[in-house]
Formats: structure tokens, sequence, C-alpha cells
């Protein structure tokens, strides 16, 4: 790499240069090497004389090295590090392979353990994240942080345990458009009880943070907003304070800016108004603070001593019990922080408990494969060992001179794995799609300890595997251990049986991670390719947020709006790239993933008929042709239509009419506490759209309800997905002031199977990983066996055995144990389908012919790895063969 | 004390030196051998060459720093030692008489 500089020598290769001298030396041996740089670029060019300069420095860094460990380095451990240095040149491709499985370990945990760190265990970034705490209850459909009255009350009582109470909540499933300087921006807001900053203990960068006395009656509305938010929107944050900024329910002023890097309770929310609540009940998430000396678990036990309570009755059953945990472990679930749920936050710790044992199996198989290399050529360098010992080298010699030798693979292949994180980790970033990433409070490093600690395992393993071959031939007696060939290696049943165990407990753990990627990949792609039912990448979302003028009243507001969007939306219709267009809010169809599921009862049936999730969309007539969905039974909502009119996807209408009556009839969803006033009536039935999944794991129906859109947002139908920032532009010139977004629909799916695609990327990942490491092994094992019976192979062809006799010999025994593995593999895949299913990932499962054809598949590529030594096998010659012995 | 033996290439690092007398540094030494003996030399091995030399007392290693009528480039001078001089004639006069008398030819082509 050179510096580009016409005077300056190579600037990388000079600093490697500066690394690898000798103090004494380094200043005058770079001076001489610059100075003939000089010289010859004036003579030859800059590029010859960098070439030369490059080759000065790679032909100088071993000498220089020499020059450094002679000088350092006493001279009993300088020969011992030659030993080793020695030794693993002489491994050859042995080497390589021992680094390359170090650094697939190293590599795999480390970058497993680093997203398992930011999305698991996420800890919550406040100082008295450990002094806050969460009250969950776990309700029969998942885990929440509310509540109920009464308890509020009881615990407001208490401040002996609970020093402060503090609500949170959002009551706006989305971007709002917030308007500065006549310019309206959609921003995500999040309402706080005044003194909940404080109690994280995070205080305003500039400014004071929200107080009682902003929710005083006609007190002005304050808001506290975010350091970027401030500098984008004024230029400089000490400048926000006190302005203006308008929201849909009015005008409000900046009274604080908060740190950058402050977020709460995810990434995107950046402005923060304060919550009126009624001190006698909770409104919205609760969080309390522990009163000074209280224990955590002095807390839970006062909790459970009747400051809660499970009686609640709920169509869902009676409430679990209130678990206080602290913020900085609560965190791992998002849930309990935001409820209102950013959907991909709720399958986290699923989602990567799944990858962490995905990476914990790749990791293992690489040991394992560690240890049978190490036995493997442990045996083959007994002969060195016992020219060593010839030498005169003692017993401690040789164990440290085996573990320099480890300590030398060992972190080159760390060094490979952790640099191998870092870009994986740079991977994983660049596709986290944006829903998920809002959700990490802490970005994903590259956690240190974890690739120290596989580092470290990776070196015991070695040292496991290799002191007692040390040992054992340094006690056999040197006459003993040359006069054995390096070929005939001895190798004791109970070592064969113990390298049998580790290649079946590979090959098991290779399929079951496959199977694991098939898995993910089938249901991926059904859920992204197939199921769409619409031409995502010709379909797009715009949603225009205008500025708000606070001095119209509601009313006017509205009708203000409705106007607009006449307007907005016949220029969209008169535009030639677009197709079709209609207004609709709530596409791409989805619900708050965190949800719980409601009853749904039919009418004039007294038990409810089962659990769901319903996502409504809603829209003038021109959306469900825009969408491509056409009307199966019934008709098309039309203005006119009363509130319970409701349009279902045919689907639902199957589901809970079989007998395809489902037109006119109607049914009641139930809320949590009872089942709802009105009856929905459905007037038609159109084809099916793929919805979003929620947690719960009970399925998600979209319904069509009447009535225009809430928002002004657009379904459009592109003829050229190039043309979406014209039609956009088109709009912007009708509202200058709006701020405008559009997007498609596949990058919306994209996005709402985020967590499935990243489960999917790493799980296939590793898959590859693991498989190529088991062939590796099964190539290992064989190559062994071949080395460990050639004395008795000449033999045999001397007795008139045949090559194919022989290849057989080597290559059945190690296909049964093989075939063990395969079938564990496939026994315990079957097991694990069960335990997918039941995760929110949205996997389902596979059948026994998918997994048996992949042990197949494998199984052929463990002959094909075996097939080489097997082959060596067959030649040997007898006549050398049994000269040597 | 016995007269040291010099290796090949110590022996061509203390000619390089002799022969340059008081202009005897790094730089200057490696292009003497280069040029004379067409063999390619590292900068690193010839400083490590240079430091074991030292450590036998066959020369005396001395650096100026920073000058500025070089650039402001370190250099490290080289000078031979008494006990140096004597151990390249020592080696030189080994050396001559073991060629003494020999021809060498070369190896009849079949």
């Amino acid at each position: 790499v050179s510096s580009g500089h016409p005077d300056r020598p190579p600037r990388i290769a000079r600093a490697l240069l500066g690394l690898a001298l000798h103090r004494d030396d380094r200043d005058a041996a770079i001076s001489d090497l610059d100075e003939e740089f000089d010289a010859q670029a004036r003579q030859l060019g800059r590029a010859a004389s960098a070439r030369w300069y490059r080759g000065q420095v790679l032909r100088s860094v071993v000498p220089a090295l020499e020059r450094r460990w002679a000088t350092r380095v006493p001279l009993p451990l300088a020969t011992e590090f030659r030993w080793a240095w020695r030794s693993i040149r002489g491994r050859g491709i042995g080497a390589l392979a021992y680094v390359a499985l170090v650094a697939v370990a190293v590599g795999t945990s480390t970058l497993a353990f680093s997203a398992a760190d930011a999305f698991v265990f996420n800890r919550a970034p406040y100082p008295n994240a450990d002094r806050v705490v969460l009250f969950e209850r776990t309700t029969p459909v998942g885990v929440y942080s509310t509540l109920q009255p009464d308890e509020w009350q009881r615990l407001r009582q208490r401040p002996d345990v609970i020093a402060g109470l503090y609500s949170h909540g959002n009551t706006n499933n989305g971007p709002v458009p917030v308007e500065v300087n006549g310019v309206a921006e959609p921003v995500w807001t999040h309402q706080v009880s005044p003194g909940l900053f404080d109690a994280l203990g995070v205080l305003p960068l500039f400014g004071r943070p929200l107080s009682v006395s902003d929710n005083a009656p006609g007190a002005p509305a304050a808001a506290v907003i975010a350091a970027s938010l401030a500098t984008r929107w004024f230029g400089d944050p000490p400048r926000a304070l006190g302005q203006v900024i308008r929201t849909e329910s009015g005008v409000a002023h900046v009274v604080g800016v908060m740190p950058a890097g402050f977020h709460f309770p995810t990434r995107r929310e950046a402005v923060w108004t304060s919550l009126r609540t009624d001190p006698e009940r909770p409104s919205g998430m609760s969080l309390g603070v522990l009163a000074p000396a209280v224990t955590l678990a002095a807390a839970q036990g006062a909790i459970d001593g009747g400051l809660t309570t499970t009686e609640h009755p709920t169509p869902l059953g009676a409430l679990g019990s209130v678990r206080v945990v602290p913020m900085s472990q609560a965190s791992r679930d998002p849930r309990v922080l935001t409820n209102s749920g950013a959907f991909t936050g709720a399958t986290a710790p699923a989602l990567f408990t799944l990858l962490f044992g995905a990476a914990i199996c790749v990791a293992l198989i690489a040991c394992l494969n560690l240890a049978g290399l190490e036995l493997a050529s442990g045996l083959a360098r007994g002969h060195v060992r016992a020219v060593q010992t010839a030498l005169g080298a003692s017993r401690g010699v040789l164990l440290r001179t085996a573990l320099w030798e480890g300590l030398l693979l060992s972190a080159t292949g760390a060094a490979c794995g952790y640099l191998a994180a870092v870009w994986g980790s740079a991977i994983v970033h660049a596709t986290l799609p944006a829903a998920l990433d809002v959700m990490l409070l802490n970005p994903i490093d590259i956690d240190h300890r974890a690739a120290a600690f596989t580092g470290g395992c990776a070196l015991f393993v070695w040292f496991v595997g290799s002191s007692p071959l040390v040992w054992f031939t340094s006690r056999s007696g040197v006459a003993n251990a040359l006069r054995r060939s390096t070929r005939a290696i001895s190798l004791s049943r109970g070592h064969l049986v113990w390298r049998h165990i580790i290649l079946a407990a590979q090959m098991a753990a290779t399929v079951l991670l496959l199977s694991g990627a098939a898995l993910f990949l089938r249901s991926y792609t059904s859920a992204v390719v197939a199921d769409r039912n619409l031409d995502g990448n010709r379909l797009a979302t715009i949603d225009v947020a205008v500025p708000v003028d606070a001095s119209q009243s509601r009313e006017e507001r509205e009708r203000v709006r409705n106007v607009l969007h006449e307007r907005l939306l016949s220029i969209l219709r008169r535009n030639p790239n677009v197709l079709s267009a209609g207004g609709a809010s709530g596409i791409p169809p989805g619900i708050s993933r965190a949800q719980p599921p409601s009853h749904l009862w039919i009418e004039r049936h007294a038990a409810p008929a089962g659990l769901v999730h319903l996502a409504p969309v809603n829209g003038d007539d021109g959306y469900l042709q825009t969408l491509g969905l056409r009307v199966l039974a019934g008709r098309a909502l039309r203005t006119g239509d009363s509130a319970d009119s409701v349009v279902v996807d045919v689907e639902f209408a199957r589901r809970f009419w079989p007998a395809g009556d489902a037109l006119g009839a109607r049914f009641i969803t139930g809320t949590e506490t009872a089942p709802g006033e009105n009856a929905r009536e459905i007037v038609g039935i159109v084809s099916h759209l793929r919805p979003g999944r929620a947690w719960s794991g009970q399925p998600v129906y979209v319904i069509h309800t009447p009535g225009p859109p809430r928002r002004l947002s657009y379904l459009v139908r592109v003829q050229d997905p190039a043309a979406i920032d014209k039609v956009a532009a088109a709009l912007r010139e009708l509202a200058p002031t709006a701020r405008i977004t559009a997007g498609f629909m596949a990058d919306q799916y994209a996005d709402m199977d985020g967590d499935t695609r990243i489960a999917t990327g790493l799980t296939s990942g590793f898959a590859v990983l693991a498989f190529i490491v088991a062939i590796a092994g099964i190539y290992g094992v064989t190559a062994l066996v071949v080395a460990a019976r050639t004395r008795e192979i000449g033999i045999r062809l001397a007795l008139g055995a045949t090559p194919s006799d022989i290849r057989r010999s080597i290559l059945v025994p190690t296909m049964r144990v093989v075939s063990v593995g395969l079938a564990a593999g496939v026994g315990a895949a079957l097991l694990g389908t069960h335990w997918i299913e039941s995760l929110p990932l949205g996997v389902t499962g596979a059948g026994l012919i998918t997994y048996v054809t992949l042990a197949l598949g494998l199984a052929g590529a463990a002959i094909l790895a075996g097939a080489r030594p097997t082959r060596q096998a067959g030649h040997v010659n007898p006549a050398i063969t049994l000269r040597a012995e | 004390m016995p007269d040291p033996f010099l290796a090949e290439f110590e022996l061509y690092v203390m000619l390089a030196i002799a022969r340059l007398g008081d202009e005897a540094y790094g730089a200057r030494v490696r292009q003497q051998i280069e040029e004379r003996t067409g063999r390619p030399v590292s900068i690193g091995a010839l400083y490590t060459t240079l430091a074991r030399l030292e450590a036998k007392g066959l020369l005396t290693l001395r650096t100026l720093k920073s000058e500025p009528a070089h650039r402001g480039r370190t250099r490290r001078y080289c000078r031979l030692t008494p006990r140096g001089t004597h151990a390249l004639r020592h080696s030189a006069t080994m050396l001559s008489r073991m060629m003494d008398g020999l021809r060498l030819v070369s190896e009849p082509t079949k």
C-alpha cells in the first residue's frame, strides 16, 4: 500500500519494518532505506522504488526479529521457541488446518456472542439501571410491564419499598408529523412522567428535564428533544431551548436537549413530552425506583406479600404474578420497555438463543476437530520429540515447546477469527432491518472477552490433546521411540473409540445445523417469495406529513386535511407513471407483534371460537384494486357503509366458517376485560393478503374496515419502480412544506421478515461452516486410520488382499460411524423442529424426507472426503512398508 | 583469545567497511556488498550482522542522529576495531591459503 505521496516510501511497509527492528537499529535502518528509496525514485521512478522498498522490508523482517529475540529472550527459551517454530513448519498444511479451525471457532462464537450481547443481553445504558425496576407480569399470552390501578395505589403507599413510581407510553403507533419552522417531519414521540429521566440518572445536556410544573393547569406544554434532532433543526443544541414545535396534539416548548447517545425506550424516539397522569392510576407502562437500602429480594418479597394481586380475571385467564426486575436485566426483552412493540424486539431472545446455540455447535465441532488433529499429528511427531530428548531436552522443555507451538498457532487462529468476526458483525449490521436496528440500545460491539475465551479454549484443547503425548514420548524411552517408524503410528483401541465418538458427534451436530438452515431457508422463501400475493416491487406506499396549524380547531384541521387528501389523490391518479392509486392506511397490514391476541365470538355462539389477531386496513375504493385483491364473495366496502361492516380475508372466512356461510355472518372480538359491544358484519370476502406475524404465535388476519384513511397515506402501483421519485416530487409541488416518504411494499415486507432473514443468513452460514469443518474431520480421521494401519495394510497386501479389500476395510468402519452420527442428527433435528416451530419466527417444520435427504447428501460428501486417504491405502507398497519395519 | 573466524556474510560486511573507511554506514555498506558480489542484501540482515560483529568486538558502531547535512536522517557509522582488522586479515590469509595451488575447473560435460 503506498501513501500516494511522491517522496514518501510505502507507509505500511515502513511501519512494519519499524515494528520488527531492534530499538537500537530502528532509526538508522529506516533512514538508510529511505535514503536509498529517494535515490532509486529519482533513477527508476516511484513505483519501481516502492516495489524495491517493500521487497527489502519483506526480506528484513525475519532477520530483524531474530535479532530482537536473540537479545531479549534467554537462550534456552529461544531454543524452545525455535523448536516450536520448526515443529509448526514441519506440520505443513496441518498447521494451516489448525489455524483455520481456531479461526472458525473464535470467529463464530465471538460473532454470536457479540450479537447476543447486543440483542439478548442488551443492557440498558442508564446509570441507575440497577435501581430502576420494571414490574414484569407473565400473562397467558406474554410478558408485559403494566400494573393494575389498585396495585399502583398500594405501591404508592409504600415509599419504604418503592421510592418513586413512573409511567411512560405512546399512544401513536408510528411516527407523527412534528413541525418546526414551517417544515413538518415524521418523528417518533414518547410520553414520560416527570422525573423519569432523573430516576434513570440521565439529565439533559442543555436546559432542564420535564417537571411536575409542566403538567400544571394552564402551563405551556413542554418537550425534551434528542441532541441529533436539536442539531438538525436548530443548528446548535443550545439554540433549541425555548423553540416551539408543533405536533398534532398542539404546541410544545423545548425545555431540554438530551445528550447524544441517549435513547428511551428504543433508538427511534426523539421527542419526549410530559405524560399527564392521574396519581391514582397508572398510565402506560410502569417503572419504579427501589428505596435506598432496599434489595431486589426485599422488594420482591413485599410485592408477593400483598402489594400486587393475581386475581384480575381477563378473557385470557387470570393475571400472572409480578416479578420485580432491574432495568439493567429486563431490557434484554424489549417488550417490557416498549409494550407497544417494535415487532422484532419480542423475538430477539428466542432468535439469538437459537443462533448462539448454532455458533456454539460450530465452535464445538471445530474444537473436536482440533483435538482429533492434534492427536493425529502428535502421534506422528513422537519421533521428533524422541530426537529432542536424545539431544538433552527435559520433559519440561518438551512441554514448554509444545505450549509455545500451541500458543503461536492459537494466537494466529484467534487473530484470523477475530478479524472474521469484525467483518461478520459489519455484515450483520449492514443487513439489519431498520425495525430491529432501533431496538438496539447498544451497538453490536465485538466482545473481546468472548474472543479471548474461545482462543483460550482452543489453546486448552490443544494442550490437553498434546501434553499426554509429550509425556508418553518422554517416558517411553528414547531408543524405543527412535526405533519406531514415523509412519507406523500405534493407535490403541481406546483412542480409536474416542475418535469415532468425536466423529459421530460432529456428524450429528452438522446434520442438526444443516436441518435448521434448511428449515429457515424453506420458511423464509415461502414467506417472502411465495406467499406475498402481490407485486411488491411495483407497489409503493407514500406517506405525507403536513405541518399542523395549531390555531385551527380540530374540525377545521380535519376539513383542510380531507381537501388536501382529495387533491393529492387526484394528482396521483393523473400521474402517467401511476397505474392505479388509492388512499389507505394500515398497509402493509401488520399488528404490534407484542400485542396480546383477542378472543373471537361468532354471534349466537356462547363460547369463543378461537384466539386471533386482526390487522385492520381501511381506505377508499381504490386501494383494493391497487393491491390486486379480488372480491371473491359479496362486495367491496363503499361510501355510506356502517362502521360495523367489514370485508374479510378469505383465510379468515375459511377458518371460522368452514361451511362457506361467512357472508352476512357477524362476529365479536373480545378486549382484555370483556367481549366487545359491537358485532361486525361480513359484507364481502377478498383474496388473501399476507399480514405481519404476531409474537403470540396466533394467526393474524387482515380485515378491511370502512371509512377514509386516518392519515394522508396512499397506495400506488407504478409502471416503473424508478419512477417513484417523480411521483413523490409531483406531490411535493402541491405540499412543499410536507415531508413525503415513499417505500416499496417489497422492502417493507422484507423489514417485517428481517428477524427471520437474519436467522436464515446466520444459521445457513454456520451450517456451511459446520459442514466444511465436519468434512475436514472425516478426511482427518480417515487419513489417521490409514497412517495407523500402514503396517497392517502392508502385511495384508503381502498375504494376498486386493487393494479394493483394503479400501473397503478402511471406508466401511468409518462410514458406519458416520451413519450412526447422521441417524442421531436426524433424530435430534426432528425433536428440534418442534422447538423451532414453537418460536415466534414463523418457521414451519420440514418433513422427515428433507432431513433424510440432507443426511444422505452429507453421507455422500463424507465418502468423497474419505476417498483420497482410502485410495492411498490401496496403493501401499508392501515391500517398502515391511522393509521399514 | 583465539582468532575469531568470520562467516561468509560477516567477511563481506567487514571488507565493505574496510573499503568505505569513514563513509561506512548502513546504506553504503549494503550497496557496496550488492554491487561487488551481486548478492541481494536486506537491511535487516545487515544490521543483525553488524550487531553480532559488535558483540564480538570486531567493530564499533556510532549513531549520528538527525544530521541536517543528511536531510535529518539518522546514520549508524561502523569502524573496524584493531581486533576486527586482525580478524579480517586472518580470515583473508586463511582463505588465500586454502585457495593456494587450487585450480577450479568445471566438470566435463557428457
